[in-house]
This record gives C-alpha cells, sequence and structure tokens, in this order.
C-alpha cells in the first residue's frame, strides 16, 4: 500500500491497552481516510444505541492520503465520533501539525474508546503507546494543558487538548491543538471529557511510502507557488495571509450573509465598521501564524497589549466573530476576541457558543429569564461585559444558566419553555453556522439535508458557489446564473455535490480554504494518484465521495434519524429580513427542496439509500442496521 | 490597440458609462463572440459577414477548468472585460468599486498571475489555460 499505512491504532482506555490493528486497502479505496475512516469505525463498532458519553463510542483522530504530502493545505486531520449534540454520528477537522506528526508514528488514525477509571493522556510515539496519568492537567484549561503534556513529554510531540468545558460535558465542547485550531463543531470535545481523556501527544519520524514522489514534488511546487502567488494578488484587506478569513466581513455583509441579532436583522452598521478586518490587524496587531507547509497562512496570532481584554493567542476566525460579534450585537472588537480566546482556553465551540449566548440574550430582551437568572448579568444586547461573564460561566459549567446554556439551544429552550424555542437557530440539535439562509437559499437545504455532522456549513459547503464563487466544473458545477440564488433551481443537485466534495476532501485530508485561490478537484486528485498509485479518474472521486456520504447516511439511520428531522428548521429560517440585499427573502418551498435532493441522491421517499444506489456503490456489506 | 491605462474598466464604471456598448473596445469584440447563459463559455461566431469576412481557426482554450474554443488572436483583454462586463451587477464587486476604485477580479494565464498592465499584451494560443477569480478573503 501507498500514502497510507493501512493501520490503526486502538487504544482502549477501560482496560489500559494500546494495539495495532490493520485494514485492506479496499476500505482506503472506499472511505479514503479522514471522515471517512471515522465513520468507519463507527460503522464498525458502534451498534445501534450507542450514544456520545457511552463509553462503546469510537472518537477517531484520522488523517488521509494527503497527509504528509508537504503540500500546501495538506495539514488538515479529522476526528469523528457520535455526536452529543446532534446524537448522531458527526466529524470535525483541525490543521496545525497534529495530523502530520500522528501519521509519521506510522498509523493512519487512533481509535479511542472505554472510559479510563481516571484522567488520562495518550502518548504514540513511533509505533509504541502508552497511556499516562493526567490527574494533574484534570481541571486546567486546554492550553495549559498542551503546556503540561509537551514538558512532561519532551520535545517534538504535537498534542490535542480539552479544557474545563471538555471535562464538564459542555455539548458543543471542541478539541484544540498548538493552541490555534479546534476541531470545532459537534462536541468532540465532550466525548473525550466523557472517556476521561485530557489530551493525546504524538511524536514520528516514519515516513509513510508514497506512489510517485517526484510527481509530488513537483505538483507541490507548482501547487505551492499557484496558490501563494493568487493570494499575494490580492489588495490586502483581501489577503488569507494578512487577515486569515477575518476579511469575508467585508464581502459577505453586501451579500446579506452575515448572522445579526440572533439572525433577525440585516444591517449593523457599527459592527461592519468596528468588526471590519482592517480593525482586526490594526486592533489585534495580526500576524502570520502558519500550519506546517502552508503558503495561504490563514491563521493568525494575535497581541492586544493592554485593557480588560489583553491578550496574546488565537486571532478569531471569521464564523467566531461573526457568531460572538454581529450574532450579539457586540462591536468592540477586542472584547470579540477575547472572549473567543476564552472559549478557546475552555474548549468550546466559538460558533454554537455565539448562537447560544445571542439566544440567551434574546430572551433576556423578552423576558423569559431576568438578572436574577444571569448572576446579576445585564445581558442585554451589545454588551462585551455580557459577552465575555457568560462565556466564562458557561465553560465553568456555573449552576444555574451557565449549566443550561452549555446544554445548547435547543435543551435550554426545551427547558425553559415560553415559546424560547422559536428564536433558538439550531437544527437537530446544533447550532447554524453564520452563512446566512437569506442570502442564498442552497444553505438552508444544506442545513436541513446534511449527514456528515448534521447541520454544518462546511460539510456541504455549497454557500460557497454565491460567496465565495466556487465552481466544481469537473463534477458539473460550471457556470450559474444570479436568479438562482434565491429560486431551487438545481439547488438539490449542487447540494449533494457539495456534501460529496467535503467528505472526500476531509477524508482524503486537505485543507478546503485552497479552493478559494484556485485549488482544484483535479488538484486533488493527481495528488491522491500520486500518493497512492491508484490511478483513479475524477469520477472515481466522486464515487468515492458517495460511498462516504452513504455510509454517513446508513449510520444516521442507525443511531435515530427519521425523515421529520430534515424538516424541523427553526422558526427564524421563514421570518425575513427587511432591508438590505436579501431583504424579503425566505427559502419558501424548502420542504420540496428537500424531498427533491433525496431524489437526486437516489434516496427513497423516507429519505434512504435506494437498493440501486447501494448496488451502484458496492456497498451492500454498508447496508445492515 | 493601446488602452488609455492600465486597467480601464473600473474608470469606465466610476464615469457613469452604463453600457460597454459604448465602449469602442467592446465594440470589436461582439463581431468576434457570441454569448450564451452561461456567461464564461463563448461560441464561435458565424463567419458570415463577421470581422469583415474573416475566416476564423478555432483555438482550444480552458478557462476556469473547461476547455472551450476561441478565436484565433484572441487577447487576454477581451476575456477579462467579457468577465468583468458579466459580473458588473454583482453586489460585492459594485462595493469594492465603490470603496477602492477598482473590482479585484483576479486573471492567472498558464498558470501565472496576470498583471492588469499586462492583460492587453497577451494574445492567447492554442492550449492555453485562463483562470480568473472573483475576490474571496473566506468564511468559515
Amino acid at each position: 500500500m501507498k500514502g497510507v499505512w493501512g493501520k490503526v491504532l486502538k487504544v482502549d482506555l477501560t482496560n489500559g491497552t494500546c494495539k495495532a490493528e490493520t485494514l485492506p486497502e479496499q476500505t482506503y479505496q472506499y472511505f479514503l481516510g479522514g471522515a471517512g475512516l471515522a465513520a468507519y469505525y463507527m460503522w464498525k463498532e458502534c451498534p445501534a444505541g450507542t450514544t456520545a458519553f457511552n463509553p462503546a463510542n469510537r472518537l477517531t483522530f484520522a488523517g488521509g492520503p494527503m497527509t504528509g504530502l508537504k503540500q500546501t493545505g495538506a495539514a488538515k486531520w479529522t476526528a469523528g465520533a457520535i455526536s452529543p449534540a446532534i446524537h448522531m454520528n458527526a466529524d470535525s477537522a483541525a490543521t496545525a501539525s497534529f495530523g502530520i506528526e500522528m501519521k509519521e508514528t506510522g498509523f493512519d488514525a487512533i481509535v479511542v474508546y472505554g472510559r479510563s477509571p481516571k484522567p488520562a493522556y495518550v502518548v504514540v510515539q513511533d509505533g509504541k503507546a502508552r497511556i499516562k496519568d493526567a490527574r494533574k492537567f484534570w481541571g486546567k484549561d486546554a492550553y495549559e494543558t498542551e503546556d503540561g503534556i509537551k514538558e512532561a513529554e519532551g520535545d517534538g510531540f504535537e498534542v490535542v487538548t480539552i479544557g474545563q468545558a471538555g471535562e464538564r460535558l459542555v455539548r458543543y465542547a471542541n478539541i484544540q491543538t498548538h493552541k490555534k485550531s479546534f476541531l470545532g463543531r459537534c462536541g468532540l470535545g465532550a466525548v473525550m471529557g466523557s472517556k476521561m481523556l485530557k489530551g493525546i501527544a504524538v511524536q514520528g519520524s516514519q515516513n509513510c511510502p508514497v506512489h510517485d514522489a517526484a510527481e509530488i514534488n513537483r505538483l507541490n511546487k507548482d501547487l505551492n507557488r499557484r496558490v501563494a502567488e493568487l493570494d499575494a494578488a490580492q489588495p490586502e484587506f483581501l489577503q488569507f495571509k494578512r487577515l486569515g478569513t477575518a476579511g469575508a466581513t467585508e464581502l459577505f455583509a453586501p451579500q446579506g450573509n452575515l448572522p445579526i441579532k440572533n439572525y433577525s436583522l440585516a444591517r449593523f452598521p457599527s459592527g461592519e465598521k468596528n468588526l471590519h478586518g482592517r480593525e482586526y490587524v490594526r486592533l489585534l496587531n495580526a500576524k502570520p501564524w502558519p500550519c506546517k507547509y502552508c503558503v495561504m497562512q490563514c491563521h493568525n496570532l494575535c497581541e492586544i497589549k493592554k485593557g480588560p481584554y489583553a491578550y496574546k493567542g488565537k486571532g478569531p476566525e471569521y464564523e467566531s466573530f461573526a457568531m460572538m460579534g454581529f450574532n450579539t450585537m457586540v462591536d468592540d472588537m477586542e472584547a470579540v476576541a477575547y472572549a473567543c480566546e476564552l472559549a478557546n482556553l475552555y474548549s468550546m465551540d466559538c460558533i454554537s457558543l455565539g448562537v447560544v449566548i445571542a439566544w440567551a440574550m434574546e430572551s433576556y430582551e423578552k423576558g423569559v429569564i431576568s438578572q436574577k437568572d444571569t448572576y446579576g448579568l445585564d445581558l442585554k444586547w451589545g454588551s462585551a461585559e455580557a459577552l465575555v461573564e457568560i462565556t466564562k460561566k458557561i465553560g465553568e459549567r456555573a449552576d444555574g444558566l451557565g449549566y443550561l446554556l452549555g446544554e445548547g439551544c435547543k435543551i435550554a429552550s426545551d427547558v425553559l419553555g415560553k415559546n424560547s424555542g422559536d428564536w433558538a437557530v439550531q437544527m437537530k440539535g446544533q447550532e447554524i453556522a453564520a452563512h446566512n439562509w437569506r442570502a442564498q437559499y442552497i444553505s438552508a437545504l444544506n442545513y436541513c439535508t446534511g449527514v456528515a455532522s448534521g447541520p454544518n456549513h462546511e460539510r456541504g459547503n455549497s454557500q460557497h458557489i454565491w460567496v465565495a464563487h466556487v465552481r466544481l466544473p469537473e463534477w458539473g458545477i460550471d457556470e450559474v446564473k444570479t436568479e438562482e440564488r434565491w429560486s431551487w433551481e438545481k439547488a438539490p443537485e449542487r447540494n449533494a455535490i457539495f456534501h460529496d466534495y467535503c467528505n472526500v476532501i476531509n477524508s482524503a485530508c486537505h485543507c478546503k480554504f485552497h479552493e478559494f485561490r484556485g485549488y482544484t478537484l483535479t488538484d486533488m486528485l493527481n495528488s491522491i494518484n500520486a500518493s497512492t498509485g491508484w490511478g483513479w479518474s475524477i469520477q472515481d472521486l466522486r464515487t468515492c465521495g458517495e460511498r462516504i456520504t452513504t455510509l454517513q447516511k446508513f449510520l444516521n439511520i442507525r443511531y435515530g434519524w427519521q425523515k421529520e428531522h430534515d424538516f424541523q428548521y427553526p422558526k427564524r429560517f421563514m421570518e425575513p429580513v427587511h432591508e438590505g440585499p436579501a431583504a424579503g427573502k425566505i427559502p419558501v418551498g424548502l420542504d420540496q427542496a428537500i424531498l427533491e435532493y433525496y431524489r437526486v441522491r437516489e434516496w427513497d421517499e423516507s429519505g434512504r439509500p435506494t437498493q440501486q444506489l447501494i448496488k451502484r456503490l458496492g456497498m451492500g456489506e454498508f447496508a445492515g442496521e | 490597440m493601446m488602452l488609455a491605462e492600465a486597467d480601464p474598466v473600473p474608470s469606465m464604471v466610476r464615469a457613469g458609462i452604463q453600457s460597454f456598448e459604448d465602449n469602442e473596445l467592446f465594440k470589436n469584440l461582439d463581431s468576434r463572440f457570441s454569448r450564451n447563459d452561461a456567461f464564461s463559455h463563448y461560441a464561435i461566431a458565424s463567419s458570415e459577414g463577421q470581422g469583415g469576412g474573416e475566416s476564423f481557426r478555432p483555438m482550444k482554450i480552458t478557462i476556469n477548468s473547461v476547455e472551450q474554443n476561441f478565436p484565433a488572436g484572441t487577447k487576454l483583454i477581451e476575456l477579462v472585460i467579457r468577465v468583468r462586463e458579466a459580473h458588473r451587477d454583482n453586489p460585492v464587486l459594485k462595493s469594492l468599486v465603490e470603496k477602492t476604485g477598482k473590482d479585484h477580479i483576479t486573471f492567472s494565464h498558464n498558470r501565472r498571475v496576470v498583471k492588469p498592465s499586462e492583460y492587453g499584451s497577451i494574445e492567447l494560443k492554442e492550449g492555453d489555460e485562463v483562470r480568473w477569480m472573483l475576490p474571496y478573503a473566506g468564511g468559515s
């Protein structure tokens, strides 16, 4: 086998054992790695009835055939498990160097299960693994834990950790690495916490053999240069290297794509002014903080030198400060950045956190909760103090509201009642991300029908057809007409293509942001073929994407998905805004579009894969309950 | 053909020219291309009555991964103007032109980014690859 080891590490925390397991090449040809491999292990080892916090849940950390190719964007890796937010299979991706280092230990993936009797961390070093005592780290934040593990284990380790929110099972707790990259969505940090697992450290020196090293070198030189050149050709306020994704607000505001005031408003002038990309650089002193081998360098190291929000660390991404800033009406850049970094320390997903806090602010405005519930905080829209303080309460799982908000806005609104579910912008238990369905209807369809991680803007990122002009001509998405943005014309088919596309990228393990700088499906295909020698065609790549999506669908069904779940979208989906570029736009016809999506996917009317599809994809073995 | 400045299109927008047909450069383009709904697909115009009776030898050019036929002698600037015209109602680009004076669409030719001052000097050849990209900064 080339491009992958054919070997994974199985860690049993209950019994304290670690052992290697081999996989046949066909598994990789079917599911690649990354998200596909995580889904495979859930299919193989998590029967129906397995829940997120059950020790039987498999938390899989996996790279893919592109991991370690030294190509820009090939630092990406993925983890997956049954999620405590959506109660179904989910995966999330991160970068920095953990995935590359993990592959250099001689394993394609680390599959963790069971529950340790006491806090533990796992050390994997060149084919060997040990489970070690983490009691001295328990109760510490995620960054302090990373520092502590690195100090304990020595130089050269890459580490993933959780903070207090993960330990205390906040349903949207994340997992961090290198203090700058996060497995953000779906609460994988809480799964880790439920296993009493505080961190994993990896260090390796083995280079996985590839099929054609010379071709990989040639591809890398061309792609690295091309991507860097395209980024450098942009004006400074749009360069990834300068601003990361923070520059997106400049482009999203005129499209009506921003989430403002719990998705109830179209404009936020002071936010657009103060949360602008240029302010980001000026106030946060942003400097590039690249992932290994990456020429786009979108991560930022920021520093606020003085004042109540002084910190040095990760600068917030677009989604983070859109949700924590625009969505809560806090227009103080420093406060928003500081609150995001607090969330990182506790290990909480800023997208869900921002939606939950906005829900709480709206609940406060409407009198569902009062100051006696909010620890004396005036939880009004735009309050920087409230944003920061309530973030701490949630991360600490403080008694009362802090604890409840850590359950997500679905459970919180179920508990509080008083129609507060009407403004809970979530589906299937997970909060909606910062791409507004009013700006392009396909976003609504994506949120309803995603199978990889519930409603997720990057598991199916079809909004990028419109907000970023991404095209996939090799798979049939070429030019589009403006009027299609607010229609269902071709939306089901395009949505399906983007679902498969995201699955392929997250399973081969490459960074989707490169699509914004001219990286194509053909580029990815050439890289996968040079790594593995499989000689795939562009259609083979699509078929692989379909297989991963179909496997995830089988898992959805196994863990309790019902057709009606796809139609339980937030009430806010059908509430228009009255000004701005998306004024009056609501996705009427969404129900029919969902049914058409089923048809396009070769699923039956109940939303289940047909026998015809199962046969075409050769997935009979995976179809049983 | 000499251009008034390196990148004439935004100045035309600023000057309030509503129709590119007002522009001398553009008048010559229409006779060479017919435009279908997918604006980046250019079909070769019928040679009848076109361009003073010239016959066009088609050449294959790849535009954003899609291979298309173009008349021999097509210059990059002609594609640039077409792409910009097709996007002139794009709210993002209008906002950028208003704030910065430029639309910031990037063009690359044979995998090299092309400076606006060079658009007029590049004549496309059989097998060339052109890629254009709307400004984008990120969003995840």
